[in-house]
């Protein structure tokens, strides 16, 4: 998998937004703010569907990584459920190995990772990073330690909280969306203290000191993050 | 000071005058004259000029500054300026010469901390900013704010001054600290103190953005020279940036000198892109009135001394009261005054300075007691 050409089909998405954003700048505030939303919903679905296909060409462009966490899992696993029902026995047996190369065809490693044919799913950058250190070469796992490192969780988790918040405009979806933007410590400019679903057009429509809107704001650190992924 | 010609801790505290970008005339001649520590210049003003720009026409090449103080033997330090970089784009920014700082020039702006992750980007940051420092005094590492000891922005900082002590090993390295009041007052600038100590800093300057000296409170006063106890606990000598004759009183209590400009530098904004823009700021110069903490203008300074109402600058010869003189010796006397008072209320000591600060004529700066 072209790792570049992904990154750039997000980038596409991010440019396309911000277009649109351009674009609305006459309307009424009320429509600009939907506006905010929609163009958010999208980049935070391109998010995901870039992060999930990032992680799909990692394993593609080098699966050793992936091959041992899956031997240890196996074996451990094996290990466990032939104690528990064949200890007595003292069986001894090679560990389980995972007929897979170091490039794996595409279609092998999305069967392997994504057998129901829809995203991996991270409920975060932390997930993410942790799922990475697990089953990813280190060059590729060192690049989600450095983004959680650069505070890149930050963005992500808060986002994936307006998300869900947007869509589901549940209780607790709106809390966890609260907890996450009124945090925010790197980014002081994107912190607010609580907000409804109702209000985060207005949130992402309004300005920074430095005269941008949140969504851009948003907007610039998802593309810093698909360049940290993919230099 | 040092051998490096660095203030040190318990040693005579320094006067850094930070000056507008455009007195380099004064600066080329005053150092080599008057008395003098060191000139504290921002990385915007020697930073090239917009080219089609009239002063780039008259063939100014922005170093202007740097170049009069090294050919009148004026030390200087250059404060990377990099906060303003994190808070907007090449089209915010007041002045284009902001933009065109070498290491304004190395990321996409506004920075973020995403925009260091990698580890290489952070070093070409910093190697562009020790860049612009030739001649300078010490080296300083870039830095932003931040909130509260150990969150990101501030191991960031750490990060940058490591990466600048690799790059010059040569001079003493000086890092700026900038923080709100509300971090000072939480207690967070102090200490942060002993990892400036631990990273090898050995001079620091405080930056408290919204500490506005002249209506600032007992509670924020207190927390300022608490922090510059900590520093001087911890061996590493602070320089209180940009508050004015504020500086003065923290002197007298251990810090290793102030800084201030003529007309700007008296405080240090909140809004980095409003603090740019207040320096577009052209009010007349006005005089220092020796110890009575306040400044009159030029007009009523020369009438109050022809009255001989007027304490006497303790440099003989002062040409701020002569009829006809101009705003550079107004400059000259601050300076005079500054650099002087500076020194003898750190020998007299905070209880003198407790004692001083009833000089002025309506108790004003009241609050400035809380630091002694």
């Amino acid at each position: 998998m072209d790792l570049r050409r992904t990154r750039q089909t997000f980038v596409d998405v991010l440019d396309g937004g911000e277009a649109v954003w351009d674009s609305a700048v006459s309307v009424p505030p009320e429509r600009r703010k939907t506006a905010a939303e929609d163009i958010f919903l999208r980049f935070v679905v391109g998010w995901e569907t870039f992060v999930s296909e990032w992680f799909i060409g990692c394993v593609n462009r080098d699966a050793s990584r992936y091959r041992q966490a899956f031997e240890t899992r196996m074996n451990n696993w094996l290990q466990t459920e032939v104690e528990s029902k064949y200890g007595r026995y003292k069986v001894v047996f090679p560990p389980p190995t995972l007929s897979l190369s170091k490039n794996p065809n595409l279609d092998a490693v999305r069967d392997l990772l994504d057998p129901s044919e829809g995203n991996i799913e991270f409920r975060g950058l932390q997930e993410l990073t942790q799922r990475a250190n697990q089953e990813l070469a280190p060059r590729y796992a060192a690049r989600t330690a450095a983004l959680m490192g650069a505070g890149a969780n930050e963005i992500v988790d808060a986002a994936l909280a307006i998300r869900n918040a947007l869509a589901h405009r549940s209780r607790r979806a709106v809390r966890e969306m609260n907890r996450r933007v009124g945090e925010f410590p790197s980014y002081a400019v994107l912190r607010k203290q609580t907000m409804s679903s109702d209000g985060i057009g207005t949130y992402l429509n309004a300005k920074t000191p430095g005269g941008e809107a949140r969504l851009l704001v948003f907007r610039r650190e998802f593309g810093r993050i698909a360049r940290v992924l993919v230099p | 000071m040092n051998s490096h010609g660095v203030p040190t801790v318990g040693g005579e505290p320094f006067f850094y005058y930070r000056p507008f970008w455009n007195e380099h005339k004064f600066l080329r001649s005053y150092p080599r004259e008057g008395l003098f520590d060191a000139a504290l210049l921002r990385g915007r003003h020697l930073a090239p000029h917009p080219a089609g720009s009239p002063v780039a026409a008259r063939g100014e090449t922005g170093r202007e500054l740097a170049n009069a103080l090294n050919e009148s033997g004026g030390a200087f330090v250059v404060d990377p300026d990099t906060p303003i970089l994190a808070a907007g784009g090449v089209g915010d920014f007041p002045s284009p010469r902001i933009a065109l700082m070498p290491h304004a020039q190395v990321l996409e702006l506004p920075v973020s901390r995403i925009s260091f992750a990698n580890p290489s980007d952070r070093r070409a940051f910093v190697g562009a900013a020790v860049g612009q420092q030739a001649g300078a005094q010490v080296v300083t590492a870039p830095y932003f704010p931040f909130e509260r000891r150990g969150d990101g922005w501030y191991d960031l900082d750490l990060d940058l001054i490591a990466d600048a002590r690799v790059i010059d090993a040569s001079r003493p390295l000086a890092a700026f600290v900038q923080a709100s009041v509300r971090t000072l007052v939480a207690g967070d600038v102090g200490t942060a103190a002993p990892d400036y100590a631990s990273a090898g800093v050995d001079l620091v300057f405080l930056r408290i953005a919204g500490f506005d000296p002249q209506t600032v409170g007992q509670a924020e006063c207190r927390a300022y020279r608490s922090a510059i106890d900590a520093f001087v606990a911890a061996g590493v000598p602070a320089v209180a940036d940009a508050v004015g004759r504020f500086g003065l009183v923290l002197s007298s209590a251990g810090a290793a000198g102030f800084s201030c400009g003529a007309l700007h530098h008296k405080s240090v904004s909140e809004n980095v892109i409003f603090e740019a823009a207040d320096e577009m700021r052209s009010a007349p110069l006005q005089y220092e009135v020796p110890h009575r903490w306040y400044e009159l203008t030029h007009t009523q300074a020369r009438a109050d001394a022809r009255r001989g109402v007027l304490p006497a600058c303790p440099v003989l010869g002062c040409p701020a009261l002569v009829d006809g003189t101009k705003s550079s010796e107004l400059k000259e006397h601050m300076i005079h005054y500054f650099t002087h008072e500076v020194r003898a209320l750190a020998q007299a000591g905070a209880a003198s300075a407790r004692g001083r600060l009833t000089q002025h004529p309506r108790g004003a700066n009241g609050s400035w007691r809380a630091a002694l």
